[in-house]
């Protein structure tokens, strides 16, 4: 039987994975992201993917929470040892994501001397997605690790 | 991260009484029946709150149900 933790990262996996496919496609494809600010369209379609995301991701957690009628207990002190050192796992990943994009940016425009302001769009919504991504994938390691077979 | 270890006598004392299932166990100290696999198995670390609830269960003192690797 798999744990309350367990479904909620796989689902929060698929989740945050399909929304920053899909950004990525409507940032990238479409003209590019140099046109990326000047494309109303693009925007909104890029918003109502975040937004599908966050509106899936949160019905997903209202599905699986705990249900006071039931005597079976689905969460209990391990689950709370593997939240804690996925969210301190995902931090750090964050942290060397964002620094990583930045740097990365940095060295493509140097020679030009400015960035395109799109960019900032894209740091926004994937760092939003990388976050719950890093949270989800440390949290079936740490869950892995801290599981036996039975 | 904790890299801690820790052996138990969890399996061997359930069957001791009685072959107490997992979940049962699992009813009795307030935890899950994945977190009794996890012990069983020693990968997994309890507190000292689910440590004492386990060993009441079993009637021994903490000491008798848990062991650091070295002791």
């Amino acid at each position: 039987m798999m744990t309350q933790t367990k479904i909620r990262a796989r689902f929060g996996l698929v989740i945050w994975g399909l929304v920053a496919t899909a950004f990525g496609l409507v940032f990238f494809l479409g003209g590019g992201p140099a046109s990326y600010g000047d494309d109303s369209i693009r925007m909104l379609v890029a918003a109502v993917i975040l937004a599908a995301g966050f509106i899936g991701y949160i019905s997903m957690l209202y599905l699986t929470r705990e249900n006071s009628n039931s005597k079976a207990l689905i969460r209990d002190e391990r689950d709370l040892e593997i939240a804690r050192q996925a969210n301190e796992i995902a931090l750090v990943a964050v942290q060397v994501f964002v620094f990583s994009v930045c740097i990365a940016l940095f060295l493509s425009y140097e020679t030009a001397g400015s960035l395109p302001i799109e960019w900032m769009w894209f740091l926004a919504y994937i760092t939003a997605c990388f976050g719950l991504i890093a949270q989800a994938v440390a949290t079936l390691i740490s869950h892995n690790k801290m599981s036996g077979n039975g | 991260m904790a890299k801690d270890k820790i052996n138990n006598h969890i399996r061997k004392l359930r069957f001791e009484q009685g072959e107490m299932t997992q979940q049962k166990l699992a009813d009795l100290c307030g935890c899950t029946r994945q977190t009794i696999i996890a012990l069983e198995q020693e990968k997994y670390v309890p507190s000292l709150i689910l440590a004492i609830k386990i060993a009441r269960v079993f009637g021994n003192k903490v000491d008798d149900v848990f062991q650091l690797p070295d002791s």
